[in-house]
């Protein structure tokens, strides 16, 4: 299973949500999730709304298949996180299934700090192009 | 909706804590400069919208997902390892 899948979904206190001061961009009225494991999938998991059981989003750990993926925070970035050191930090993008195409969105990432359980999606305007960029999964032809 | 005209120079506030200027026009550019809060995203209404879009789609996808249980990744009976995606 992917370290930062586990990672966010053992947590550091486990059982309490993720609070995202800003909501999602589209979600803003949703601040509370929890990272739950999809059941028998070890690549993806789920941001789940603990407020509104629609609402949910899958995510991926974007690194195994985009190795050069960086993402620089700001220092309000950081802020919003708590954040005092990148160790705490992982990172996901979200996944959309479009058909028989996986997808993800690498120009807003999901940043979640394990150790302050705050959470926030950054919009990276360098990467506007890469909103929708496909996910080869080996092993699935 | 509140319609005004500003001319370079000129300022809008917005509340108290948030103010825009036109710090440049030129042809049909205006360069804009935002005074806000830390804690207030600023975004260009494009991006802003296609990454609203996206959520909204990856809920979608998440919601279908629970129901047909399509996607990769699903561990076959006891441990493997053989499922690694490809790097680019």
């Amino acid at each position: 299973m992917s370290t930062a899948v586990q990672n966010a979904i053992t947590g550091r206190k486990p059982g309490l949500p993720f609070y995202f001061p800003h909501g999602l961009p589209g979600l803003e009225d949703f601040r509370l999730f929890y990272v739950e494991p999809i059941p028998g999938n070890r690549l993806f998991c789920l941001l789940q709304s603990m407020e509104e059981e629609e609402v949910g989003l899958i995510l991926v750990d974007p690194f195994p298949f985009f190795s050069d993926y960086n993402v620089d925070l700001l220092e309000t970035d950081k802020r919003d996180l708590r954040l005092s050191s990148e160790k705490d930090m992982v990172i996901f993008t979200t996944v959309t299934v479009e058909g028989e195409q996986l997808c993800t969105n690498l120009a807003a990432p999901i940043l979640i700090n394990l150790k302050s359980k705050r959470g926030k999606q950054i919009v990276i305007s360098q990467r506007t192009g890469q909103m929708r960029m496909p996910l080869v999964v080996q092993g699935k032809e | 909706m509140l319609v005004l005209t500003r001319k370079a120079g000129e300022s809008i506030m917005i509340g108290s804590r948030i103010q825009v200027r036109v710090e440049a026009i030129d042809g049909n550019t205006v360069r804009l400069s935002i005074e806000a809060p830390r804690e207030v995203p600023v975004y260009r209404r494009e991006v802003y919208d296609a990454i609203r879009e996206e959520n909204l789609r990856a809920m979608h996808s998440a919601r279908e997902e629970k129901i047909k249980k399509t996607l990769p990744g699903q561990e076959p009976s006891g441990s493997d390892h053989s499922h690694e995606p490809e790097r680019e």
